[in-house]
């Protein structure tokens, strides 16, 4: 990938708009000049004709010679002139003869010529009648044809120069900008430097963003500042639930070896009969099981969050919610017995088929029962109530327990999350079934999520979509 | 000897409690959770207290900062699965002996409480004497003059308790708080019954006898008349 640089492009768009502005400006300035100056050569010629027109004087007969007083006439040696009468007969001439020149149909032109390879503004003034206040009304045959040409060359000169003096202002200008600007530039984004650096500290051991106040005073900046100082909270708060994970899960472990380990060596610790012996050995075996839940807990909520895409549509199983309500129940009646739990079902009667895996459903339906069936004191009762709505079914496990404090019910979906330290183990859990519920329930694209009053109980509310059709179909 | 095991994982307070009354032949008591334990350990007279880290109720942290506000000097084992240094550190800056993590040894446990209960009774080792008299706590041997006594595991246990406070007048109220769980019944007549038999087998055959009866008062070990 090729990188490219803000500043470069900024200072590149800078100096393209400065070009193109100083560019129309010059061409301005200079078509103005031109226009002046062409103006001012224009008048100079006609004023020099006019001197060309007082000098020549007309002829005392019809047909008599014209004349010309070229002792009194003063032009610069480049200009070039001719005087003809209406016949076209030479009246007078410069110095150097002006070459033949096309007439234009108009009798008073201005034109730009070309003469001896060199540009030249004429004014061609034809059948200019001579002015002499003593003179009778003029005849035509005293009319003549003046052309007075100069040169060009000194006004394009200045013209020239004028432009070399926009082009070099014009260059300074843009190159003090270029430089000002990525001066300006680099200053100016320096808060962004900053929190990149910043950006690069954190890491494990270091959360915060030092230069982040700084960089939320920019406009520009707070966005990427406010994104960047929730990324890292969203980083930091993963970091630490897993840290609190790997913590808790090898709390758990180390606890339920120790048990283990205690039982053997207790066994081992005095020569004891056979009897005895197999006692201590059904004890182990039986402390052993918490152990293998523990795992077995584990590797299944790692399996599921590692699967945590949903499913692609060709793999949809569905399940049919009252029948796995009705198994569930029937498998840890005796649980629910033993703890003189009453388990009720409140459901509507038709046939409801989630968008779940049946062993996905019952797993988490388990989970849940037997939650409600543990916390709750004898004598009292766990409703499970089905709904069905448009989409989707809800399953409500509610139970008349101990319900749940407030604290604590943001985090009772964690893994290993105790809100009190002996809940798990006086019921025997290890403190996964509710985040492996969650899992299941949330890659079904369900949502499961729980109200608690305590004192009052709790209800677990799962809601999943439903399947329009029945399978069997 | 009495101890207090405060746990709450209740299988592993019952392998601790069995095998510390096999093995060492103390009186241990349960508490499962940390209001209990700091309550039983501030009623009963403990002569070392292990106590677990995690509990419901009361963590053994507060268990232990308030024993210690308590004024309570008794030995405190700490058992816990979380093995931070900082928190080590921590535990014994506030007042911890010893510290073990889980999954831990039985025997090593064993061994920690009896040294313990040694240190905290002013002895560097395992060999206990008084005059002749010696206790070896950690192969449970006694030997007069060289010569070694075998004795009931319950005379074991008052005589134990005896070599550990020489010269010290024990009533028998506490002799007895000593030597039974809390849920034991006590009888304070055992007492004499325990006392006569170590007379025998310790005082009958030497010259000077170590065990003095204070009328109304208790029982003393001592090497020399009392003053």
């Amino acid at each position: 990938m090729t990188s490219t640089s803000i500043r470069t492009r900024l200072i590149a768009s800078i100096a393209a708009i400065q070009i193109t502005g100083a560019a129309l400006v010059t061409f301005l300035f200079l078509s103005h000049e031109r226009s002046q100056s062409y103006a001012a050569l224009d008048a100079t010629l006609r004023e020099q004709a006019a001197v060309i027109r007082s000098l020549i004087e007309a002829p005392e007969q019809p047909n008599g010679p014209f004349v010309f007083h070229k002792e009194f006439l003063s032009i610069p040696s480049s200009d070039l002139f001719l005087i003809t009468d209406v016949r076209g007969r030479t009246i007078s001439t410069s110095r150097q003869p002006l070459p033949p020149v096309i007439l234009p149909p108009q009798p008073r032109a201005v034109l730009n010529l070309h003469l001896a390879g060199k540009p030249y503004r004429a004014l061609v003034l034809q059948n200019l009648p001579l002015v002499d206040p003593d003179a009778p009304p003029s005849p035509e045959s005293q009319s003549i044809t003046l052309i007075y040409a100069t040169p060009t060359a000194p006004v394009e000169a200045h013209l020239r120069h004028i432009a070399t003096q926009a082009a070099e202002a014009c260059l300074a200008l843009l190159a003090s900008a270029t430089f000002i600007s990525a001066w300006a530039l680099t200053f100016g984004l320096r808060p962004l430097r900053n929190l990149a650096s910043d950006a690069e500290k954190i890491d494990v051991g270091h959360w915060t963003l030092s230069q982040l106040e700084e960089g939320r005073r920019f406009t520009e900046l707070r966005p990427l500042a406010d994104s960047l100082a929730r990324l890292v909270d969203r980083l930091r708060n993963a970091f630490h639930r897993e840290r609190q994970f790997f913590g808790d899960a090898a709390h758990e472990m180390k606890s339920s070896v120790a048990i283990v380990r205690s039982t053997v060596q207790y066994a081992l610790q005095t020569d004891r009969t056979a009897a005895e012996y197999r006692k201590e050995l059904q004890d182990a075996l039986a402390d052993t099981a918490r152990l293998q839940d523990l795992v077995a807990g584990m590797l299944d909520l790692a399996r599921i969050e590692s699967n945590a895409a949903p499913p692609t549509p060709s793999e949809y199983t569905s399940a049919e919610v009252h029948a796995e309500v009705q198994r569930v129940i029937a498998r840890l009646r005796p649980l629910a017995a033993a703890r003189h739990v009453r388990v009720h079902t409140s459901a509507e009667p038709q046939e409801t088929w989630a968008r779940i895996s049946e062993e996905d459903l019952s797993t988490t339906l388990t989970n849940l029962l037997e939650n409600a069936i543990l916390y709750s004191d004898p004598g009292k009762q766990v409703t499970i109530a089905i709904r069905t709505c448009k989409g989707h079914c809800e399953i409500i496990v509610q139970d008349q327990g101990c319900g749940i404090a407030p604290t604590a019910l943001p985090y009772i979906f964690d893994r290993f999350y105790r809100s009190d330290a002996s809940r798990t183990r006086s019921t025997g859990g290890v403190g996964l079934g509710l985040s492996i519920a969650k899992a299941l329930i949330t890659r079904a694209n369900g949502t499961l999520s729980v109200e608690s009053e305590q004192g009052k109980g709790s209800a677990f509310r799962i809601a999943i979509p439903t399947v329009e059709m029945s399978p069997s179909s | 000897m009495k101890i207090l095991v405060i746990e709450d994982e209740k299988r592993l307070a019952h392998n601790i409690a069995r095998s510390v009354r096999e093995a060492c032949g103390y009186a241990v008591d349960l508490a499962f959770d940390g209001r209990e334990g700091l309550y039983l350990a501030s009623e009963g007279s403990y002569d070392a207290i292990c106590l677990d880290l995690m509990l419901p109720g009361m963590t053994g942290t507060q268990v232990l900062t308030e024993l210690r506000a308590r004024k309570l000097r008794t030995p405190v084992l700490i058992l816990t699965a979380r093995d931070e240094t900082t928190s080590v550190v921590a535990l014994l800056n506030q007042g911890a002996d010893d510290y073990l993590a889980k999954p831990f040894d039985l025997d090593e446990l064993k061994a920690r409480l009896q040294a313990l209960i040694r240190r905290s009774q002013g002895h560097a080792d395992s060999l206990l004497s008084v005059g002749d008299l010696e206790m070896d706590v950690a192969r449970a041997i006694v030997r007069r003059a060289g010569a070694a006594i075998s004795l009931s595991p319950m005379e074991y246990r008052v005589l134990e308790y005896l070599m550990h406070r020489p010269g010290v007048v024990i009533t028998k109220a506490k002799l007895l708080e000593h030597l039974y769980d809390f849920n034991w019944e006590k009888f304070s007549n055992v007492v004499e019954v325990y006392i006569s038999g170590l007379r025998k087998k310790i005082d009958a055959g030497a010259g000077t006898k170590l065990i003095h009866t204070l009328r109304g008062h208790g029982y003393m070990l001592r090497h020399g008349a009392p003053e």
